[in-house]
């Protein structure tokens, strides 16, 4: 008969925590661009962490690329809730759909690739650009994709193929 | 005007080096000096513990040993704060409650100088439907079982023979409980908002410890009606 005492000591320190130690300023950061408001974007990486802790099962590394887009997407949406509520309650018109990370001036660390078809994946409207970074580079599928974006399955579908429509139009100097 | 086919393979060879540029770009200039509120830190000291909570009931429904963990409790065990200690007297033994920020401690002293030495291990006269008995292990002292269903959910027992050196740990940071009285003692299930729970039944000399994945109240009340030597 054994009893399983869990202590966080340094050296066992779960994911979760060391993922709070580490990104809990970045994520703060992120929600500071939608809301402008400390106070509002602590409440924001607060209701991050708690989407968090019940879907840890979407991290893998802690230091990793997927781990750091999906903590920045997590934390957009949920700032953007809090924006929402606020707007609602000011009775102000709102417009979110571009509500998001600053694109200005990124640095592409690879060079051999087309410049043009980054530039164009690079500024496809948000609501398209974040599930195609969900999928095509944290590999996600359809359903965690609409589990990390609170959308339907249908909806991830949808935007793949008319994100997919917009990407050939640009590509081929349509509209 | 050049024809360009729109491929998973492109978008897998290209999204990622977006991602990264946007990603580099956005930790630019982080504000790691930056002081979170008092109430920020409170709300995420008890995210963490919840978090901690439900990582350690997915440890143990999908451990694939079959061994008596039982693990109720400590997470994060903090010695600096007794919030109160409660005695109270049973039967065979008195049970003293010590409650510390996250969790609560019994420990035991025994009232009668008749108590068998060696534990008499119970019977279960009901056992949920599906659930079959996995594991069986004991020691002088203690009796597990471990039952398991075909979705690989638990239903794990312990049954303690009370002495002065038996001490029991559990956490505190559940979301709701409920007790019920069964033969003038009271079970006690304390649930976890994923459908978890622990159940404690004091019965005779002993005490006895349920972890349980997922059953209703009825279902563990049932348990512990059922239980006879």
């Amino acid at each position: 008969m054994m009893y399983l005492m869990l202590i966080d000591t340094q050296e066992e320190k779960r994911d979760f925590v060391r993922i709070y130690d580490k990104y809990k300023y970045l994520m703060l950061k992120i929600a500071m661009e939608v809301l402008e408001d400390q106070f509002m974007a602590e409440d924001a990486v607060h209701d991050a962490f708690v989407k968090l802790a019940d879907s840890m099962d979407m991290i893998h590394e802690v230091e990793s690329l997927a781990t750091k887009r999906y903590l920045i997407t997590i934390t957009k949406n949920a700032a953007i809730d809090i924006y929402r509520k606020r707007e609602k309650l000011m009775q102000k018109e709102m417009y979110v759909d571009e509500l998001g990370e600053n694109v200005g001036g990124v640095t592409y660390m690879e060079s051999d690739l087309d410049n043009e078809v980054l530039d164009v994946l690079l500024n496809l409207p948000l609501k398209y650009r974040d599930v195609f970074i969900l999928k095509y580079s944290s590999h996600m599928s359809n359903y965690d994709i609409a589990r990390t974006l609170d959308i339907s399955e249908g909806t991830v579908r949808q935007r793949i193929a008319r994100g997919k429509e917009l990407i050939k139009a640009q590509l081929e100097g349509g509209k | 005007m050049k024809k360009i086919d729109i491929t998973d393979d492109l978008l897998y060879k290209y999204m990622p080096v977006v991602d990264e540029a946007i990603v580099n770009k956005v930790e630019e200039n982080v504000d790691e000096e930056y002081t979170f509120s008092p109430d920020f830190k409170k709300k995420m000291e008890k995210t963490i513990r919840y978090e901690k909570s439900r990582h350690f009931w997915k440890k143990l429904s999908k451990s694939g040993r079959k061994v008596a963990i039982f693990a109720l409790v400590i997470l994060g065990f903090t010695l600096t704060a007794t919030v109160s200690v409660q005695a109270y007297r049973l039967k065979f033994f008195e049970t003293i409650k010590r409650v510390f920020d996250d969790s609560y401690r019994y420990t035991y002293k025994e009232t009668t100088t008749n108590n068998d030495e060696e534990l008499v291990e119970c019977k279960f006269g009901y056992i949920p439907e599906g659930y079959e008995l996995e594991t069986e292990s004991g020691i002088a002292i203690v009796h597990t079982w471990i039952y398991e269903n075909a979705e690989n959910s638990q239903i794990v027992i312990d049954q303690h023979l009370v002495t002065d050196s038996l001490d029991i740990s559990f956490d505190s940071e559940y979301d709701s409980e409920e007790e019920f009285e069964i033969d003038e003692n009271t079970l006690k299930i304390c649930w976890y908002k994923d459908g978890t729970s622990y159940a404690y039944y004091e019965y005779g000399n002993c005490v006895i410890v349920m972890a349980i994945d997922d059953l209703s109240s009825d279902e563990i009340v049932k348990i512990a009606e059922n239980i006879h030597y």
